[in-house]
């Protein structure tokens, strides 16, 4: 599973932060926007291109085990239970589209480059220090898991069969959870002990550039959301 | 210089003060805090960064002052911005995240304060040569080792050449060679730094040491030069350097050897 950045070559990398994040606004709005079936299905026909040209295809795996329970769930209760198999498919592909589109964002943003952006654009330090916070929660806490999953182990800890699968899983909760606050405490020490909160304005070390092509395609997003709405109220 | 006058501390659902009106003065130079666990050395050097009350919860009473500012007060802490360097005793915990390598970690105080960014950039660079890891600059923070790491933190400290260090356990990740290296960079300090060293490694901070103050229960038991470190209000807190540790379980009458030269002088040959 790929939950967090991970390096990479595409031009989805070499992307400005904030025309990735640009797409993830797009495909959020226009999957709602545009009409079903055919617009959620377009937009993630074209995500998915894009992570495919981009050089990020490698989410899609992990993209279709998060998706996996919803269209679980969707299918039960409509389709199963209910008689509504277009709306299972339609709510199935709104849901996947937004998985894909932030776990594109998740895998080619390191946290440090969108500080930069953000700080670079005069925006809030507490907002770009909050939203990299955000982005390393996951990689974190699965690098925390698999530590005191190997203490464990060590310790006669079992996790053959399903049963020892969730005893482990079990074991694993409190110490994962106790220490997970544990840092936050230090981390958020840390940081104010660096100078995160004396309310001066950041120096971006790294700003990255933002080409006439990221400024393009910034622009191109916008008017595809805005059409996209005006398709919807107008129709 | 750091003064602390009948100041206290609890933490928030704490039943008693982790410090309890506590008096003592840092000078510039080197003092080291020794106490037993739950001394409260740890908690001084929080109240003195302004991480205690401001960040942890609680509550103080009593005075603190920092190079003439009250850290527990937002002007306070607006004045010293900068002129502290705080390290934590785990360098994990200390990474921003946000960095791409060594020195960009080692810059991220000085970023934070909205220095110009090659003033950064040279005084990161400064600061990594100060503790002998300017090789390790373009390294990501996640591929270094402990000790690689609390040196790159170390330095980090020092990128904003503060005027007051606070070092909580500094030599916890360091082996032998590194914690020699990191006596050697507080000697090399200019002599106006003050420097304030939580440690339970007695044995090697001690040397480097122009006053010990001994903790216990959150107050000071006692203070002066090293020989605190072989005294009997230490060894009753197990506070003891292991020359004078082993001289007292050998039978020498205190004041216990303080170092190894003297183990050797005093105690009894059988």
């Amino acid at each position: 599973m790929i939950l967090g950045y991970e390096s990479g070559s595409g031009f989805l990398y070499r992307a400005h932060p904030f025309t990735v994040l640009t797409l993830v606004l797009a495909t959020l709005v226009t999957v709602f926007a545009l009409p079903a079936l055919v617009g959620p299905l377009g937009v993630l026909v074209g995500i998915v291109l894009l992570a495919f040209i981009g050089g990020v295809s490698k989410v899609l795996p992990t993209a279709s085990v998060l998706a996996a329970p919803f269209w679980f769930f969707l299918v039960v209760i409509h389709v199963i239970l209910g008689d509504a198999p277009t709306r299972a498919l339609v709510v199935g592909l709104q849901v996947s589209s937004m998985i894909v589109a932030f776990l594109i964002f998740l895998v080619v943003t390191h946290p440090g480059r969108l500080v930069d952006a953000m700080l670079a654009r005069r925006l809030p330090a507490g907002a770009a220090y909050l939203l990299a916070s955000a982005l390393q929660t996951v990689p974190r806490l699965r690098a925390r898991a698999a530590a005191i999953r190997d203490a464990q182990l060590v310790r006669g800890l079992r996790v053959q069969g399903v049963g020892g699968r969730v005893q482990g899983l079990l074991a694993l909760g409190m110490p994962l959870v106790l220490g997970a606050l544990h840092e936050v405490d230090e981390r958020s020490l840390a940081l104010a002990s660096r100078g995160v909160q004396t309310g001066l304005h950041p120096t971006p070390l790294h700003p990255p550039s933002d080409s006439s092509l990221d400024r393009l395609a910034r622009l191109l997003l916008y008017v595809f959301i805005v059409a996209a709405v005006a398709v919807r109220f107008l129709t | 210089m750091i003064t602390f006058e009948s100041l206290s501390f609890r933490y928030p659902s704490a039943d008693r003060d982790a410090i309890d009106g506590l008096s003592f003065e840092a000078a510039p130079g080197v003092t080291l805090l020794v106490g037993p666990e739950g001394a409260g050395t740890s908690t001084v050097l929080l109240v003195a960064a302004g991480l205690a009350p401001a960040e942890t919860g609680g509550q103080a009473s009593g005075q603190v002052r920092v190079l003439d500012h009250d850290p527990t007060t937002n002007a306070g802490r607006r004045e010293l911005a900068g002129r502290i360097g705080y390290l934590q005793p785990s360098p994990w915990t200390q990474l921003s995240g946000m960095t791409f390598s060594a020195v960009d970690e080692v810059s991220f105080a000085a970023a934070n304060l909205g220095w110009e960014r090659q003033r950064i950039l040279d005084a990161a660079q400064r600061a990594l040569t100060s503790v002998d890891a300017k090789h390790l600059a373009d390294r990501h923070p996640s591929s270094l080792s402990g000790g690689e790491l609390q040196r790159v933190m170390l330095a980090a400290a020092l990128a904003t050449d503060p005027e007051v260090l606070l070092l909580d356990n500094p030599t916890s990740e360091l082996d032998s060679v590194g914690t020699r290296r990191f006596l050697d960079v507080l000697a090399s300090l200019p002599d106006s730094v003050t420097v304030l060293i939580a440690s339970t490694d007695v044995d090697r901070a001690a040397d480097a040491a122009d006053r010990v103050i001994l903790m216990d229960g959150g107050t000071v038991v006692a203070q002066g030069d090293a020989s605190i470190l072989a005294s009997e209000d230490a060894f009753a807190r197990d506070c003891l350097t292991t020359p004078a540790l082993i001289g007292a379980r050998s039978g020498a009458l205190h004041p216990f050897p303080l170092t190894l030269t003297e183990l050797v002088e005093r105690v009894p040959s059988r």
